[in-house]
């Protein structure tokens, strides 16, 4: 690890340290993930184990969540579906950054006709209402968790491009991007080792946020049915369940929503800590 | 003057949108510009959705008659819905159809009949719905945002300001479903489902949509509360201020006229911004209270296989975001004198 | 110079501004004593962080949050200022003591038209129903705008340096205060542009007999307005005297100094006399002189000791080169 970047993590684990927000969102994202990959394998029930003598049973100590209409336990499918949400998101996410960062990179770095009608055709993608832009995505790629997570990185995909895009055209004029240029390094590497380390902040900000993003978005068309199909849990599909009982059985739709407004608490706190911290200090760079 | 502290997302804006040529003087050129730019957009937009549409796989119609159905059948409603002719005529034919406002005819919903009865009879409660949510968000927000940067670091503002990051993350669907829950099913206040159309009775269409307007609104009202508060604390930091104290204006004018209509400019440009994300959470808010709006006329045709209904829908909800954009931009351009003049 | 009034206009004693910050706090106005007769024109000179925007904003309660202000006597027109509370200071603020301000497009409303401002501004001075469009046009006129109508209708973003500060002059003066704090008000404008606004200065400050506090770091520009001028360093006034007295003998070896630089400039002299040195820590200051770090003369005993005001009553001066043996 260079000087520079160890330097900066130093840095950015002092500021960790005054800043609340982002230290609160931290722990809560970090309580989820841990949650719901280990909890899942401590709890004693499997997501489809049904006990059918204790059919939308509220919440009590043995089912802390409550069963669903097949006796299920609600926590452990909770647990199981949060883990799918999370990652259907991250992978959309990841999949948005890789593309949206390089594309974005490229075009702000060549210029000229190339990044006109990439921001062009970003620009539209942006246009479209995100629901309903993954929605269509969704009719078109079909029904099933593989496509909810190619209709988040499409959807997405625009934003990332954009701020790549913006960054680069700043970065691009620095004098260590000129000193690579002059010393004839290839465009790749300069891209990769010189360009991307110094926009890496507001992308990783913007990631945060986006898996929050993600995680509604697949929230959403799994429970209008369109996403995550049954029998795979996802927080979406559980909460569908728990909507042909409401009035009967309110607990299985509740405890769901908290579950992912808890997930998407902490994301988003921990976004927000991210983004006071990494601002003023890429002000300060801009303006150098 | 003592720094605002959430300013980040002020440079936040700037960084995404930084590369935006800078807006010209305020004209009826200009505007027919903004117009042309958003037809512009539509047709692209529409262009780019029909070819992703046409070149998903699998055969509408025997998606729509099933695996078995006859020959002759098959052969007639493709007919019937021009899927037989080459594609650039399909297209030719379904775009002029399109500026003339024809969709063509839907292929499962209702047995087939014009999509554009299907939109023209769902469009407005899906735009009242909005529209209502949009009202109710502002209200409140201007309320709360003003409340939390006034009260800045004292109990108002702490509170204020974890209601909207709660606000934020909770699913709006999510949020209906506990709406429901206390003022429906708990204290009967309000129905939980069915909508009165505005057409039928205006009182009954704000009664039955006013719970899910205000789901649609909660995660809107939170993001805008932050915008303001923001943008007050910003604006409250202008040197213009301190100069407007020294000629003796009072406390209550300097607020009103130089903090809160400063503040208005960023204020407005999010409400901008943030429609398209927020607005899409009408399409699920609509399914949950029976509302027959656009949103579930879509989720209808994805599960019936409907493509054409489905591009439609798509289509009417860019335009619909468009247009109040273009809007929104031009209240911008009325606040900002640095824009038109 | 006239007799000097029974009373000053304005009187401070020992005026003492604090930051509160995170670590502890910082005093940037450290004892501050000044005297204003009425109808007198005085100079407050010094670098940048002596201290002296900080005196200006403290007389008006400009101050941000975190700032603390105490003073043994601050008197304006024999009122206690310090017994007023917010809402009695807001009314003389604008009506008996107004600022000028060193950015004036950044002063007004971006939001509104200039002839809001001006309207605004009368209708504070003169009442809800004055006649403020002749007033405004008047003021305008009074400060070099010959065709104010299409001045009135424009944005401050359209302005230019030089006309803004000429509209922020009308307003200032339209208000007909007693005393006026200028701040630095042609620290930002091009040479000509300055000299033009000086020179309105003046011609505005003979007929209208106003008081003014001039605060500002061009020498010349001091030269050219004030009665009287007030050296301030580090926080404190090192050397206060009637404006000739000061140029032709100066005392402290601060000012020698800053008048030795001002007419190198001015004669455009091979060599640029610099004052070696910067401003101390005000967090942690040194004891004794503030200034003895950068003095040429400085003794063992400056170093150590904190020298009082030495010299008559008319001018004074921080140093123990002035004590009387």
């Amino acid at each position: 690890m260079s000087p520079r970047r160890r330097q900066l993590l130093a840095r950015l684990a002092g500021s960790f340290r005054g800043n609340l927000t982002a230290t609160v969102g931290a722990a809560i994202t970090l309580f989820v993930i841990v949650a719901c990959s280990l909890g899942a394998a401590l709890m004693p029930y499997g997501p489809d184990h049904a006990d059918f003598l204790a059919l939308l049973s509220p919440p009590s100590l043995s089912h802390p969540f409550g069963t669903d209409s097949f006796g299920r336990d609600v926590l452990t499918r909770v647990l199981y579906g949060a883990r799918v949400s999370l990652v259907v998101s991250a992978a959309g996410i990841a999949i948005a950054a890789a593309l949206g960062t390089s594309l974005g990179m490229i075009s702000a770095y060549k210029g000229g006709g190339a990044d006109v009608v990439l921001m062009r055709f970003a620009d539209l993608l942006f246009a479209f209402p995100s629901f309903v832009l993954a929605l269509f995505l969704m009719v078109v790629l079909g029904f099933g968790t593989i496509n909810v997570s190619l209709a988040i990185a499409l959807t997405y995909f625009p934003i990332f491009a954009r701020l790549a895009r913006n960054m680069t055209l700043l970065v691009r004029e620095e004098p260590f991007v000129l000193a690579a240029r002059l010393m004839a390094e290839p465009t790749p590497r300069i891209l990769l080792r010189e360009i991307l380390p110094n926009i890496a902040a507001p992308l990783i900000v913007q990631a945060t946020i986006g898996i929050a993003f993600g995680i509604v978005i697949e929230a959403g068309l799994s429970f209008i049915g369109v996403g995550v199909q049954p029998p795979t849990p996802s927080l979406g599909v559980i909460m569908a369940d728990g909507r042909e009982y409401f009035q009967r059985a309110p607990w299985v739709l509740t405890m769901t929503g908290v579950a992912i407004s808890c997930a998407l608490l902490g994301l988003n706190l921990f976004g927000d800590g991210l983004r006071d911290l990494m601002d003023p200090r890429l002000r300060q760079r801009a303006q150098q | 003057m003592a720094a605002p502290e959430r300013e980040p997302s002020l440079g936040w804006l700037r960084r995404m949108y930084g590369g935006r040529k800078v807006a010209a003087p305020r004209s009826l050129a200009y505007f027919a510009g903004r117009l042309l730019g958003a037809v512009v957009t539509v047709l692209a937009g529409a262009l780019v959705v029909y070819v992703v549409m046409k070149a998903a796989p699998g055969d509408p119609a025997l998606a729509v008659l099933g695996e078995n159905a006859r020959p002759d059948a098959v052969a007639a409603f493709r007919h019937k819905h021009h899927l037989d002719e080459p594609f650039a005529e399909q297209f030719w034919t379904w775009l002029s159809g399109m500026l003339r406002g024809d969709f063509g005819l839907s292929l499962t919903i209702a047995g087939g009949i014009p999509i554009s009865q299907l939109i023209a009879a769902r469009l407005p409660i899906t735009a009242f719905i909005g529209l209502y949510a949009v009202l109710i968000a502002v209200a409140v927000s201007l309320t709360m945002g003003t409340i939390a940067a006034v009260r800045r670091g004292r109990a108002a503002d702490t509170i204020a300001t974890s209601i909207a990051v709660l606000g934020i993350s909770m699913p709006d669907f999510w949020l209906s479903y506990m709406l429901v829950f206390a003022f429906a099913l708990g204290w009967r206040i309000f129905p939980a489902y069915g909508f009165v159309s505005p057409t039928e009775s205006a009182l009954g269409a704000l009664y039955s949509g006013f719970l899910p307007a205000l789901a649609i609104a909660a995660p809107m009202a939170a993001v805008f509360s932050r915008m303001l508060r923001t943008s007050l604390l910003e604006a409250a930091s202008r040197e213009c201020v301190v100069v407007a104290r020294s000629f003796g204006f009072s406390a209550r004018f300097v607020f009103l006229h130089y903090v809160f209509r400063n503040a208005l400019i960023p204020y407005v440009t999010i409400i901008g911004l943030q429609i398209r994300y927020l607005l899409g959470g009408v399409v699920v808010i609509e399914r949950i209270f029976g509302i027959q709006g656009l949103g579930s006329l879509m989720v209808d045709a994805a599960f019936a296989r409907d493509y054409p209904t489905v591009l439609a829908c798509t289509i009417v909800f860019l335009t619909i975001v468009l247009l109040v954009n273009l809007v929104v931009d031009l209240l911008c351009m009325a606040l900002d004198p640095r824009r038109s003049a | 110079m006239s007799a000097a009034p029974s009373e000053p206009l304005l009187e401070i004693r020992d005026l003492r501004t604090r930051f509160d910050l995170h670590g502890g706090s910082i005093e940037v106005v450290r004892g501050v004593d000044l005297s204003l007769a009425s109808g007198e024109v005085l100079g407050l000179i010094g670098e940048s962080g002596s201290g002296k925007t900080m005196t200006g904003l403290s007389i008006l309660r400009l101050l941000p949050a975190n700032a603390r202000l105490s003073s043994a006597v601050l008197r304006f027109k024999g009122l206690d200022l310090e017994d007023l509370d917010d809402r009695q200071f807001q009314t003389i603020r604008g009506r008996q003591i107004a600022m000028i301000f060193q950015n004036p497009v950044g002063a007004f409303n971006p939001a509104k038209r200039v002839y809001w401002h001006l309207r605004e501004t009368i209708r504070r001075r003169h009442g809800e129903h004055a006649e403020w469009e002749e007033r405004a046009r008047t003021a305008l006129h009074a400060v070099g705008i010959p065709r104010p109508e299409r001045v009135l209708r424009l944005y401050p973003h359209q302005l230019s340096g030089g006309m803004a500060q000429r509209i922020l002059t009308a307003m200032v003066f339209s208000l007909e205060p007693d005393l006026i704090v200028a701040d630095e008000p042609t620290t930002n404008l091009d040479n000509i542009v300055e000299r033009q606004i000086l020179r309105l200065f003046r011609g505005l400050q003979r007929r209208s007999k106003a008081t003014i506090l001039l605060i500002t770091h061009d020498m010349s520009v001091a030269a050219m307005l004030c009665d009287r001028i007030a050296v301030m360093y580090a926080g404190e006034i090192v050397e206060v005297g009637p404006t000739r007295e000061l140029f032709d003998a100066p005392r402290h070896p601060y000012t020698q100094g800053l008048i030795a630089t001002a007419t190198a400039l001015r004669k455009r002299a091979a060599r640029l006399q610099e004052i070696a040195g910067e401003l101390p820590s005000l967090a942690a200051p040194p004891p004794g002189c503030l200034f003895s770090a950068r003095c040429a003369h400085a003794m063992d005993r400056c170093r150590s000791e904190r020298p009082p005001m030495f010299g008559e009553a008319s001018h004074r001066t921080r140093c123990f080169l002035a004590e009387p043996p």
